[in-house]
């Protein structure tokens, strides 16, 4: 499979394609081995189990009692096929959550046709659990108690609730200062599994439900320390319909879910709780006999960072829709599926194809009622819910739900599990897989992100334009612009016009402004300059008006011919003569126009390519080294020389400019410097100004974060010397100086930008609201990025060690 | 990003490299010794070879793609030995191991220049590795490709050979 994808065009070619091999070993020998061909007992079952509910067109019952029936009869009494089969039980509960109920309901079967057999099952899988409390690992945790929650009466007349119950009595002992993430994820484990519990065949009602759930409700009303700037929204105004959800973390609304399926009545047979599949009701009735539950260790402290426990806030770009495509917030069956399709694109990032099969698929893995047939175009799905001959009335589009997920991720604060790219590519798979279903969805999501861009986070303003223009550059660029035109017309600062000059800039970075300009309509072509289309940019000196252009010709001729230090000197000190006798220099910094005529030629040498610059950054680092420090500005001033080399292509000369930064020509303060005091305010609404700032705080905050996660393996020794004890102790020391430098100023900043008025009349009123508008959002952003909290912002906060 | 490694075992995982490195081991491993234990020269590799680009996709492009995946510490562009211009492959190379994997898996497939890539893992540039192996200086796939491709230089090497002689 992983093979499909491969380049080339397979047409003409004589050859197949090479096969991939598998990282494990016993593993590569299974894929090598031609398919399905001498497989052994484990192997087909494993590979049925694996697969089991994927296909509408097996009955789940045959499939079910088929599994059950070959794991008791060929599996179980070998000792050489049980362990490697109680393993493939346990990693598709782990790695494939929309599957628990289904494997639930195999060991339900097993265990009433052979007690021994769904003991064994059992046994390793609590074995398994305690591991993972012990470890701290509360996604596998989760995942697992909603396998013991399926199992139902298999546990005891009222299933799993007496081990909920046991967690509800810990939950008081975790709830310390600082440890509100861990309680909240705790409580949201033992919320998620009550649905459940619910629904399995036990003793476990309504009553017993809500008793429960009174007992947790104090939990649930704990908040983050940093909740509110988690929130994707900033300011007051709601984009959705339903505000139930607004704001609140996933907890929350998980409770608010629980308690109105518990207290209201619903008349329909697919919402609420109803969503969840029941295949042992109709297989497995019975029980077999009863295997109780031993008792779990909770430790005092769990081995993980507790500051990552971070609870989701609500987001869905479908909730503001006259029809509603997926459940609202206040529909238990919204949380429910949210929870697992998260948990499997965030399991599996592995394999971007198979997730985003499962997506597709979701209907499958629950009750066929909740949704409306797959691909119903959302113009259609009322008609198609209304129909007479319908007997789903459902308008939720298993599509929609899916995508709806992706972007809670894409957009989550303060970062997603995986690289924003993994996102990325599930969406363009998903578009491969089913361009009919998938791609109009999108486009509505893309229209609510777009209409709501005013009051949308600035970090996700900026992660939604690196996704629109890296998803446009995998389907030809195709976008109907024109629905946007009458934003042409807003200033420049203004949000949408923002998005649109962003995307078209990041698209262009990924093709060339040609063929950029050939995807456009003409009133958005002309927002492409002409300069954008030459292949280098101008080097100044060669232009006839200006005063340098002899000297600044020579010094590009030294530089490029690979000149000794003693021969590009003299060229340099006399374009700073030259200045000085032109009354153009500064007494105080007699050098600068000499050091922006270097950088300049630096730059144009390596105008080719990438390579280019970085060669000759290497070749000359030292001169570029001494430069830096001839004037306390001189760094700041590299950083602009660059960037006006690269005015047209501001992305080349950010990239560059990180480049100097890893060598120490510039330091990572006079980068920001340079992009929040000499860029000019509007650039406040650039997508190259916020990623230099943000790449140069990441690399400041990660460097403290690895001296920190050194300190054990350097200090941790007994004997360490005394001196490398404080040259530790000083390194560390000096990053965290420069980290808290860089946030004060930052700080600093920004608030002025915040309340930024223009003394020359150039910037027009309007203009002049949205950049403190940006400014305003730059700094919650960063803020954030330092963990700043709210109301902590004037005490600047460096990472504790 | 506290994305912890976690092995997979219910699906395939594509950050597995491809049979090119093992075939030549095997090879290897058959004229030295059979017994030698040896470390996988992938385990740790940081660097990509990245397949099927255009042969006017610049270092920028890649760069601006690939760094999606982590910063990049060096890019190596692939050039037809005879005429030293891009030949259509290139190598990529992080700061990590981690970062080449999560390329694997999610930028190898996806496009470039609007062009399905291929990603595969590589134990490191050496130099000369820049130079397409092909009887034209570029690539030996080119040279026997039998389509015509215009982001790599129209026909294949043998077909305008042949075209030539007639």
């Amino acid at each position: 499979m992983g093979d499909f994808y491969r380049g080339g065009r397979d047409g003409g070619n004589r050859r197949p394609p090479k096969r991939r091999y598998r990282s494990e070993e016993e593993e590569g020998e299974h894929q090598r081995r031609p398919r399905y061909d001498r497989e052994d007992a484990l192997q087909r079952l494993r590979r049925e189990t694996i697969q089991i509910a994927e296909s509408p067109l097996v009955k789940i019952e045959d499939a079910v009692k088929n599994i059950a029936m070959a794991y008791i009869s060929s599996v179980f009494e070998s000792d050489e096929f049980r362990p490697g089969y109680l393993q493939c039980l346990h990693d598709l509960v782990t790695e494939q959550p929309f599957k628990i109920p289904f494997v639930a309901t195999i060991v339900r079967v097993a265990n009433a046709e052979n007690a021994e057999a769904g003991k064994a099952v059992l046994d390793h899988m609590v074995e398994a659990l305690q591991s993972y409390v012990n470890q701290g690992l509360f996604q596998q945790v989760k995942l697992m108690l909603r396998f013991f929650a399926c199992l139902g009466d298999v546990l005891g007349e009222l299933g799993i609730a007496p081990l909920l119950d046991e967690m509800i009595v810990k939950l008081e002992s975790y709830k310390k200062e600082g440890d509100e993430g861990l309680v909240l994820e705790l409580t949201y484990i033992i919320l998620i599994t009550m649905p459940y519990a619910r629904v399995s065949e036990s003793k476990f009602g309504d009553a017993e439900a809500k008793e429960m759930l009174a007992r947790i409700a104090p939990y649930t009303e704990i908040n983050h320390v940093m909740q509110a700037m988690y929130d994707p929204f900033s300011g007051n105004a709601s984009p959705y319909r339903d505000t139930s959800g607004q704001g609140n973390h996933m907890v929350r609304v998980l409770y608010q879910n629980l308690d109105s399926a518990l207290t209201t009545e619903v008349e329909d047979d697919f919402s609420g709780i109803k969503c969840l599949p029941t295949p042992w009701k109709d297989i497995a009735p019975v029980a077999g006999t009863e295997y109780p539950m031993p008792t779990l260790e909770f430790p005092e402290e769990f081995p993980i960072d507790k500051s990552q426990l971070q609870p989701e806030i609500y987001f869905s770009v479908f909730a503001d829709q006259p029809i509603e495509t997926v459940p609202p917030p206040s529909d238990l069956a919204g949380t429910i599926f949210r929870d697992t399709i998260v948990d499997t694109i965030n399991i599996l990032d592995c394999n971007r194809l198979s997730v985003s099969r499962f997506l597709i698929e979701i209907d499958c893995f629950y009750n066929p009622k909740s949704f409306i047939k797959r691909a119903t175009p959302y113009d259609r799905v009322n008609e198609v819910a209304e129909s007479a001959d319908s007997d789903d009335p459902s308008t939720w589009k298993p599509e929609d739900v899916a995508v709806d997920a992706i972007f809670s991720q894409l957009f989550r604060l303060p970062t997603p599990c995986h690289k924003l790219v993994y996102y990325h590519s599930i969406l363009t798979e998903l578009c491969k897989l089913a361009p009919a279903a998938i791609a109009p969805s999108l486009g509505r999501a893309i229209r609510f992100m777009y209409r709501n861009l005013e009051i949308i986070d600035i970090e996700l303003i900026n992660r939604f334009v690196d996704w629109f223009s890296h998803h446009l550059s995998n389907f030809g660029y195709t976008w109907k612009w024109t629905e946007w035109s009458e934003h042409l017309n807003f200033p420049d600062v203004h949000p949408k016009k923002a998005f649109i000059l962003g995307s078209l800039e990041k698209e262009i970075r990924l093709s060339f402004a040609t063929r950029i300009k050939g995807t456009l309509p003409d009133a958005f072509r002309e927002l492409i300059s002409e300069e954008r289309e030459k292949e280098q940019p101008v080097f100044k000196f060669d232009l006839d008006e200006n005063p340098f252009k002899i000297a600044g010709k020579e010094l590009l001729v030294a530089v490029s011919e690979r000149k000794e230090d003693a021969e590009v000197e003299p060229l340099i000190a006399a374009i700073a003569t030259a200045a000085a006798e032109a009354g153009l220099a500064d007494e105080a910094d007699p050098r600068k126009y000499a050091r922006d005529a270097y950088i300049t030629c630096i730059c144009h040498i390596g105008a080719k390519s990438l390579s280019h610059v970085l060669s000759c950054i290497e070749r000359c680092k030292d001169k570029l080294l001494s430069i830096g420090h001839e004037h306390p500005d001189a760094r700041r001033q590299i950083v602009g020389s660059v960037l006006s080399y690269w005015k047209d292509q501001p992305g080349i000369g950010a990239n560059v400019v990180d480049k100097l930064l890893n060598y120490s020509v510039v330091t990572p303060l006079s980068v920001i410097e340079w992009v929040l005091l000499d860029a000019g305010p509007e650039a406040l609404a650039k997508t190259y100004a916020w990623e230099m700032v943000a790449t140069t705080i990441h690399k400041v905050n990660n460097r403290v974060r690895q001296i920190v996660a050194a300190k054990s393996s350097v200090l941790g020794a007994e004997g360490v010397p005394e001196d490398q004890i404080a040259i530790f102790q000083a390194t560390l020391k000096s990053a965290q100086d420069e980290q808290a430098e860089i946030l004060a100023y930052v700080e600093k900043r920004l608030s002025e930008l915040a309340t930024f008025e223009d003394a020359g009349d150039e910037v027009d009123v309007e203009s002049v609201a949205w950049i403190q508008w940006w400014a305003k959002g730059w700094l919650r952003a960063f803020r954030r990025m330092f963990e700043v909290t709210e109301g902590k912002a004037d005490t600047v906060m460096a990472e504790s060690s | 990003m506290a994305a912890a490694i976690r092995k997979i075992s219910t699906v395939q995982n594509l950050d597995a490299p491809s049979s090119y490195f093992e075939k030549r081991d095997a090879n290897k491993r058959q004229r030295v010794s059979e017994s030698v234990p040896k470390d996988d020269p992938l385990k740790d590799a940081a660097t990509l070879y990245v397949g099927n680009l255009s042969f006017y996709t610049t270092e920028e492009q890649i760069h601006e793609l690939f760094s999606k995946c982590g910063e990049i510490k060096r890019l190596v562009m692939g050039l037809d030995r005879f005429s030293k211009t891009p030949c259509g492959f290139c190598f990529v190379e992080y700061y990590t191991h981690l970062d080449a994997l999560d390329a694997m898996k999610y930028v190898g497939g996806t496009k470039l220049d609007e062009r399905i890539i291929r990603t595969d893992l590589d134990p490191g540039f050496k130099e000369g590795r820049q130079y397409g192996r092909g009887p034209n200086g570029g690539q030996v796939r080119d040279y026997y490709r039998e389509d015509y491709d215009p982001g790599r230089g129209g026909y294949g090497g043998r077909e305008q050979r042949i075209a030539g002689r007639n």
